[in-house]
């Protein structure tokens, strides 16, 4: 027989081979779809009461989960292509979440306003069940950078689509943000001024300084084990060490407190979540220009570059991509860590975080975790497509 | 012309170059050949700066490189270093025009040049112009690195192991597009190898070094005739004497009346390739051709006096 005739035919067996990941996927959504879909409470803090996907949704919706389910469950277990994997988890998320809406429409009684639909153990678990099929897939795709920020924004948009049509309004969450909702828009940009700002400041002062240690090898060792010491402090313990000395700064420098600095709020929190990005972007800095190529370095001499033509010109385009690496991690690190901002009065959706665990009333606390969360993911999608993109041609083919 | 007058290079109180002095020919080849560690890259680097000598002097046509500064020095010289040393993250014509981008060159003008250079180089600038070096083979990465150092059109250009990382045939096709550039252009050629065969096929003055002192400074024919030291012999290798001295002839200028059978070799071929040909085909003559005639023949025992130990 020939090797022609061979192929086709293991091309077909292959279809029936397990998928190593694909089982734990399995695994996790069977749990999933065995615990409560959605949780019912009569108010907001009493403990809740336990529905599963039957009796979360009308019968025939039900039935639609539960096969959209499946096919899912197939298309993770087997080794299908990742393609066919990744719409496939695409569209059990997508109806998740329109199916929660759903379930919260259907099983909030008319005319109550105190009753509480939250997602249960079991959304979560086939949330993450699925979310880890559609980033196995997207990683095996090996997507260019664009396709990957085009999926971002469509993913964004459905979300936006989805929280605007005003079927998602009777979940838990949703009941929490319109109550409060100029007060979410306000910390959110807090939150976003405290995160970016932290990390555009300590670009402007970590690249600089990297280039110092570059260039002035004595130095290195001395501001890289500062910058080490500051990472090790807890970040609670440097929020509350800022409260003194900007307190005295605020008191007895003119013209500080006109600018916003106090012992507690935004500045402390600014200037704590500034302290923790320095080290990743001096060191990322650093190693970024340590790895240029030497012969790269050479020519440029050789032709008659100055230093900074040489800095500007061949160094820090190679190394740009190494430095954006570094921001990447501590604008990701700066959107989870400004939510410790709220325990000093500094603001951002720790807010709802802290008020909600003060009220156990967990739907408060997703308030505050669940923006953070995509916030910190878009971010993470949108840099690394960036670094990939800078790095062309620097990486060897 | 290049002087190069009792120059010293000291790292760590060990003299690297060793009061070297050296006079290199405008419009000439001068190969600089010596074992690692010797002080030939060194030596190089000295003359555009790279590396400052602790003592001596150095002149570019009379005026001391002492007083210029070293970027604007540099902008004149070109240079060639072994794995090109291109820029990764720019493109083919970016590379390229790196010095004329230094200088100040017009736009127009620097693009019709860098598409100039490439079509010497055999590179089509429609297709290669926008492509990132890596994109490029090993044998294109070369010649672009050669067509940068040549941009700004330098009267002198430094080459340091420029072939070193090239296999055997696209090495040797290199070195004949070096040898046209510079009959073509005149550019006075400083290159730095370790491999005797290229210094004796390139140079016009072979300068072999070791230890970082300068041992011979020579036309090849003399280095393999009279080599100074029994290193520099040794560097040449004995077995291989009377082969290099062949390959220093034509065959042209060694054409003696008559007539022999078989196979033509043409008159431009090496006297070595000529002497290869006899012993494989078992022939003490072979007829030599000349655009499709036949204008004579070489003879195995003219060869064998011409390979001969001189008296």
């Amino acid at each position: 027989m020939s090797i022609a005739g061979i192929s086709p035919l293991t091309a077909r067996t292959g279809w029936f081979k397990l998928d190593k990941l694909g089982v734990l996927i399995s695994l996790v959504a069977l749990a999933g779809a065995w615990l409560p879909f959605v949780l019912f409470r009569a108010n907001r803090i009493v403990p809740g009461d336990p529905r599963p996907v039957t009796e979360a949704l009308p019968g025939p919706w039900a039935a639609l989960l539960i096969t959209v389910l499946l096919v899912g469950l197939l298309a993770a277990l087997f080794r299908v292509a990742p393609g066919v994997k990744l719409i496939m988890g695409l569209v059990v998320l997508g109806s998740l979440f329109v199916l929660l809406g759903l379930s919260a429409n259907f099983l909030t009684p008319d005319s109550d306003s105190f009753a509480r639909i939250s997602p249960g153990a079991g959304f979560w678990l086939l949330l993450l069940a699925f979310a880890l099929l559609v980033t196995d897939a997207l990683a095996r795709l090996r997507l260019r950078p664009w396709v990957r920020i085009a999926i971002l924004l469509g993913v964004v948009g459905a979300m936006v689509l989805l929280l605007g049509s005003g079927s998602f309004n009777q979940v838990s969450t949703l009941k929490e943000y319109a109550t409060r909702a100029p007060a979410f828009w306000s910390e959110a940009r807090t939150h976003l001024a405290l995160a970016f700002g932290s990390v555009a400041l300590a670009s402007v002062v970590g690249i600089p300084l990297g280039i110092w240690c570059f260039r002035i090898k004595r130095v290195r060792a001395a501001v890289l084990n500062l910058l080490n010491m500051v990472q090790t402090i807890p970040s609670i313990a440097l929020f509350g060490l800022l409260i003194a000395p900007l307190a005295w700064m605020a008191a007895n420098i003119p013209g500080a407190s006109a600018l916003g600095i106090s012992g507690i709020g935004t500045a402390p929190a600014l200037v704590a979540l500034f302290a923790y990005s320095l080290l990743p972007i001096v060191s990322n800095t650093l190693v970024g220009l340590l790895g240029v190529p030497p012969a790269a370095v050479d020519a440029a001499m050789g032709m008659g570059m100055t230093g900074r033509q040489r800095l500007l010109g061949v160094e820090l385009p190679l190394a740009f991509p190494v430095i954006l690496t570094g921001i990447r991690i501590v604008l990701v690190q700066n959107i989870g860590l400004a939510t410790i901002a709220a325990l000093i009065g500094g603001g951002g959706f720790g807010v709802f975080v802290f008020q909600g665990i003060g009220q156990t009333a967990m739907d408060l606390v997703l308030l505050g975790a669940v923006p953070t969360v995509v916030l910190a993911f878009a971010a993470a999608v949108v840099l690394d497509a960036l670094v990939e993109t800078t790095s062309r041609g620097t990486r060897k083919p | 012309m290049i002087e190069i007058d009792e120059i010293t290079r000291r790292y760590d109180g060990e003299d690297v170059v060793d009061r070297v002095s050296l006079t290199i020919q405008p419009r000439s080849i001068c190969v600089i050949v010596g074992t690692s560690g010797s002080g030939k890259t060194t030596l190089m680097r000295m003359i555009n700066k790279l590396v400052e000598p602790s003592s001596g002097q150095i002149r570019i046509d009379g005026e001391d490189i002492a007083g210029i500064p070293a970027y604007e020095l540099r902008r004149r010289i070109g240079y060639v270093i072994q794995g090109h040393g291109l820029f990764p993250h720019r493109t083919v014509g970016q590379n390229v025009a790196t010095v004329p981008k230094l200088l100040g060159w017009e736009k127009r003008r620097t693009e019709e040049r860098v598409d100039e250079l490439l079509q010497l180089f055999q590179l089509d600038p429609a297709q290669f112009r926008n492509r990132l070096p890596h994109e490029l083979s090993g044998g294109q990465q070369q010649r672009v690195g050669v067509a940068r150092a040549l941009a700004a059109k330098p009267n002198i250009l430094l080459m340091d192991e420029p072939f070193g990382a090239l296999d055997p045939v696209i090495r040797a096709k290199a070195q004949e597009d070096l040898l046209a550039i510079q009959r073509r252009f005149g550019t006075t050629i400083v290159l730095v190898t370790h491999d005797m065969e290229e210094a004796i096929h390139l140079g016009d003055t072979i300068a072999v070094m070791d230890g970082g002192k300068l041992l011979q400074s020579a036309a090849p024919a003399e280095i393999i005739r009279n080599p100074a030291t029994p290193f520099v012999a040794e560097l040449i290798g004995t077995s291989e004497r009377p082969f290099r001295l062949l390959s220093l002839g034509r065959v042209a200028d060694h054409l003696e009346p008559g007539h022999a059978e078989g196979e033509a070799i043409d008159a431009a071929a090496s006297l070595r390739d000529a002497f290869a040909e006899l012993l494989w085909s078992g022939r003490s003559a072979l007829p030599v051709r000349r655009d499709g005639e036949i204008v004579g023949q070489v003879t195995l025992a003219a060869l064998s006096r011409l390979a001969a130990r001189p008296q």
